[in-house]
């Protein structure tokens, strides 16, 4: 049955492919709707995770409320023993007045270990002009910031906070101007050693912990150090950290559902509608066949396989197009330009001017929808015709 | 003999004939800080289209100590400042409270005018700023000063120029980070007291803005010989002290 | 020959049906997304120019001076009024301060808005900024001041009093956190008295009427004769040129919109293409006999064309009712499913939104359906016109 139901289907090798040209369309838009919105939502994690907050983000839960030094880690000999022997980092956010010889702008600081922070986020690679943080006395700001407070590499800007430890100030040293594409960091990024931090917040301590994570399993990292912390504290992903954004993210991917079944309702129409013209030309051998005994159950089957035939091979092509189309999409930054104008209008959404698609084989199954959507067409209209054949009817009819 | 003992005189005059850059600031701050005492101030605040003028009472032990209270206008009245060591405090007599302001507010704008506190103390630039002589004349000094590195000030440098007879101030520039002059202050009328002299009138000109200038006129004060401690609390703010 | 095209038409009932019904929906479902698209344009035009007015009034270079240069005379009201009699303009001011809690002081903006106006409603959403301060909520919980409490504000480098303690009303949740955990709006009286006397940062101005993204010309002439009007020194700006960027993202949402509905006209373009292949398949021996009988190659390559071309067309006019059904209720004004519209909401965009559809769109989407059809069309017809007489004479099918 099956070979016969391929034969037939190269009988007009032209009407096939064009069947499969257009299960091939509508196979390429899905995986690439797909995957955009797997590239939208991995660069926010992205950006989440590397530059505006870590993988894992450890610190006491009423911070995660109110992130001020009064909710800064108390027991950080308990809190390092939670989280082991991962790469991590002590940062320490604090709010303080920015001010330079032309303007002042409250700011939200954030003090770093240098070094560790090389090793847990990309903000120190972002440093375009000057260099990044090296010791006490230095401060790295986004350039946005820069341009509104008029500092210049090697100025000195002055930082002022009352936390702690009561009214404090000190002239920083800017070393470095950062350009990370990312609006949170670009347009309110302020970085200083932690000392100097601690010395203008009053906390000895930090106010947080970033912990690192290998990619995908930031969660998992989470919820074991969470585990283990001591009450009063936890741990969070940087995707639990996400902002409004996520809702955007999730609309798409609710909306990419009726989106892919729409298109495959469109493409199995055309395959059905193809298949139907094949099987009425072939009226009368349909009917011969069926008069030599053939029962006409499985000559509708047949029919149904060549509708799914013609379907699996414009999946194919599409696939393979499709998968091109994405690999190509995931080594150069295609959609970057959409999110850098999205960055301006709304820096907090942690978007990323590098935006990457996404390869998954997960798109497989989705896809797959036009098979199925093309089998079921198939089955309610020409498989039906077939299976209904008045059979000296048939064999009398002409086209 | 003679000649080596010569010799080292004349080396060593220079020494003693110049005090060190250090101690001519100290001195030339002297005027600006004065003995302890008290007294009344006017400032009038110049700007395009409008002269504003606050009265004030000051009493101070011309150290690390300094209080100040609104006398005009009546609007400001009773509002008090306490300089002690590096804190200012604020008294709002229409709230009633004392407030704690941070060390920015030294070196901003004292009342909106064009001087800060420090400028009207004369305090703060020995310990945020490294002085170095840069040049002299039979007439005067001219000092540099530098921000040390974790100060917190704006300024890229200080040119303080001092009078050589009477080591007095008589003009302090002030430059950004990019060398260009954003206010001068200049002190013109001087008293002399016990310790020295106390500068009792200045200009100081906002260089930025056009037609932006405050004076200042020490109208009178009392050297004292004693200063009540008390007086320079944040809770004694509140009321006229002693 | 056009009535030879729509006869052809009609003989394949069913699949013809079926096709112009896919170009039919189609179409509607074009109208319908641009429809919808500009609802949401409008409704994020509504909320922002709440927010931001629909011009502003700033000094030069505002973005590149110090504070105390950014303010200029409020009087200047009155001029903006006599140009543009009926509009509705309020002054807002700027001001860094340090806010004093209990034991800390922060960093905030001192944002004064006249209470009662757009703004301030737009912004504190209904806190009763007449009776004292009202404070994003972050800062509140920053102070631990809410309320019936009293803050303590001090304003560095003021031209005002300076400092001063001020009764705090309420408190608000904002979107931008940043802009939550600075915010210290009060009634723009105080403000000016504290920081600059008699001075804003901004006049920002309402034009009555202007409700839709597509009235920018009415906002550019209003721009225009305020421009001429004000002294040197002040540049008029319209609401998009305050936010960098946005009517640029209006753009290319807009065009991006365009390409996710190319993307239907060209499967819709795939499956005319197949439509018209099959229905030329089998009437191979019939344009063998019309070439037979004197049909120039020529006049078979117009016949094929006519057909689609009225295919189309019909399926075109269906989807115009059908879109221009869907658009007339949106038009009416909708609402999205509320999970979906309270999230949105945090974006600013408005519960109510109002579909719009301009004549540009509707000539798009007429001429995505021409461009469709022409391109479907092609091979096949070309073939038609290719085919041998005597060979298409004697086609059979299978």
């Amino acid at each position: 049955m099956a070979r016969l139901a391929l034969k037939n289907l190269f009988r007009h090798p032209t009407r096939t492919l064009l069947v499969a040209l257009v299960v091939a369309y509508v196979v390429v838009a899905n995986l690439f709707y797909l995957s955009v919105m797997d590239a939208y939502e991995a660069s926010v994690r992205h950006a989440y995770a590397r530059f505006i907050a870590a993988p894992v983000v450890v610190a006491q839960t009423t911070w995660f409320e109110d992130p001020a030094p009064e909710h800064g880690i108390r027991d950080l000999a308990a809190v390092l023993a939670a989280v082991g022997d991962r790469p991590h980092a002590k940062r320490l956010g604090f709010s303080a007045l920015a001010e330079s010889a032309y303007q002042s702008e409250g700011v939200e600081a954030t003090g770093v270990e240098p070094e560790a922070e090389r090793r847990l986020s990309r903000v120190p690679e972002k440093v375009a002009r000057g260099r990044w943080l090296e010791g006490p006395g230095e401060v790295v700001l986004g350039h946005e910031l820069a341009k509104r407070l008029d500092v210049r590499v090697g100025e000195r800007l002055v930082l002022s906070a009352a936390h702690l430890g009561g009214p404090q100030a000190r002239g920083l040293r800017v070393v470095g101007i950062l350009w990370a594409k990312v609006g949170a960091v670009d347009r309110y990024g302020l970085y200083l050693h932690i000392e100097d931090a601690r010395r203008l917040s009053g906390l000895a301590t930090a106010t947080h912990l970033a912990v690192d994570a290998p990619r995908g399993k930031e969660a998992h990292v989470a919820r074991e150090i969470a585990a283990r912390l001591p009450p009063g504290y936890t741990a969070k992903d940087a995707w639990a950290l996400v902002g409004p954004v996520k809702t955007d993210i999730e609309l798409g991917r609710a909306l990419a559902r009726f989106y892919n079944l729409f298109l495959a309702l469109l493409s199995a129409l055309a395959v059905t509608s193809t298949l139907y013209v094949s099987v009425r030309e072939r009226t009368r051998e349909l009917g011969v066949i069926a008069a030599l005994g053939l029962d006409p159950a499985r000559l509708a089957g047949m029919v149904v396989l060549e509708g799914v035939f013609a379907s699996l091979l414009g999946w194919t092509a599409g696939l393979l197009l499709g998968y091109g189309l994405l690999y190509y999409g995931s080594q150069h930054n295609l959609l970057g330009p959409i999110f850098a104008l999205s960055n301006q209008i709304w820096p907090e959404a942690g978007l990323f001017e590098e935006v990457y698609l996404v390869v998954r084989a997960g798109y497989l199954g989705p896809t797959a929808s036009v098979v199925a959507a093309a089998a079921a067409l198939a089955l309610l209209f020409p498989a039906r015709y077939v299976y209904a054949l008045d059979l000296p009817r048939a064999l009398r009819f002409e086209v | 003999m003679k000649k080596a003992l010569l010799i080292s005189l004349l080396l060593l005059a220079p020494a003693w004939a110049a005090p060190s850059t250090e101690a001519l600031v100290e001195t030339a701050l002297k005027a600006l800080s004065g003995p302890p005492m008290r007294g009344e101030l006017v400032i009038e605040i110049e700007r395009p289209g409008s002269l504003r003028r606050f009265r004030l009472r000051f009493y101070t032990d011309g150290e690390h100590r300094s209080r100040v209270r609104v006398l005009e206008p009546p609007a400001r009245r009773g509002e008090a400042y306490l300089f002690l060591g590096n804190g200012t405090w604020l008294y709002d007599p229409r709230s009633g409270r004392v407030i704690e302001l941070p060390p920015t507010s030294r070196h901003q704008r004292f009342l909106g005018s064009d001087l800060s506190p420090l400028e009207l103390s004369g305090r703060g630039l020995l310990e945020d700023y490294e002085s170095q002589l840069a040049f002299e004349d039979e007439h005067r000094y001219v000092v540099v000063l530098t921000p040390r590195p974790e100060a917190p000030t704006p300024y890229g440098k200080l040119e303080l120029v001092i009078e050589k007879a009477r080591k007095v101030p008589l003009l302090i520039s002030y430059y950004d980070q990019r060398g260009i002059e954003v206010k001068r202050v200049r002190f013109t009328e001087f008293a002399r007291v016990d310790t020295g002299y106390l500068a009792t009138a200045g200009v100081a000109e906002d260089l930025v803005h056009a037609g932006w200038r405050t004076r200042y006129r020490i109208e009178r004060f009392q050297v004292l010989k004693a200063i009540d401690l008390g007086c320079f609390t944040p809770e004694a703010l509140r009321e006229d002290c002693p | 020959m056009i009535t030879l095209a729509w006869r052809n038409l009609w003989r394949a009932r069913a699949r013809s049906l079926l096709t112009a019904g896919v170009v039919a929906l189609v179409v509607a479902l074009g109208l319908a997304l641009l429809s919808f698209t500009w609802a949401t344009v409008n409704g994020y035009f509504a909320t922002f120019t709440a927010r931001i007015g629909h011009l502003v009034v700033r000094v030069e270079d505002y973005e590149k001076r110090p504070l105390v240069e950014r303010v200029f005379p409020a009087g200047t009201r009155a001029e903006v009024l006599r140009v543009l009699p009926g509009a509705g303009v309020e002054g807002r001011l700027f001001w860094p301060a340090l806010v004093a809690g209990a034991r800390r002081s922060e960093p905030a903006l001192l944002t004064g808005l006249e209470p009662g106006g757009r703004l301030a409603r737009s912004l504190l959403k209904g806190a009763p900024l007449e009776k004292g301060a009202v404070l994003g909520r972050a800062l509140s919980a920053r102070l631990k001041k809410g309320p019936g409490d009293l803050v303590y504000v001090y304003l560095p480098e003021a031209l005002g009093e300076g400092s001063g303690l001020l009764p705090v009303a309420a408190t608000v949740e904002l979107l931008e956190k940043q802009q939550e955990r600075s915010l210290l709006a009060v009634p723009l009286a105080t403000a000016a008295r504290l920081a600059a006397p008699r001075m804003v940062s901004e006049l920002v101005i309402f034009l009555p009427g202007v409700v839709r993204f597509s009235q920018q010309k009415r906002l550019d002439e209003a721009k225009r004769k305020l421009s001429l009007a004000l002294p040197s020194g002040l540049r008029v700006l319209r609401w998009d040129e305050t936010v960098p960027g946005l009517s640029g993202m209006v753009r290319v949402f807009h065009r991006m919109m365009l390409l996710f509905v190319g993307i239907f006209f060209l499967l819709a373009a795939l499956i005319l293409l197949n439509t018209i292949y099959l229905s030329l398949s089998e009437r191979v021996r019939e344009f063998g006999l019309l070439s037979a009988l004197g049909m120039t190659p020529g006049r078979v390559f117009l016949l094929v064309y006519l057909e689609t071309l009225m295919l189309t067309l019909v399926g075109a006019l269906l989807g115009l009712l059908l879109g221009g059904a869907i658009h007339l209720r949106l038009a009416r004004g909708f609402a999205l499913p509320p999970e979906v519209a309270e999230s949105y909401a945090e974006f600013g965009l408005p519960p109510v939104l109002y579909g719009e559809l301009h004549p540009a769109d509707v000539a798009t989407v007429l001429l995505f359906t021409l461009a469709a059809a022409l391109l479907a069309a092609l091979w096949p017809a070309l073939l038609a016109a290719r085919l041998e007489p005597a060979r298409a004479l004697r086609y059979v099918a299978a």
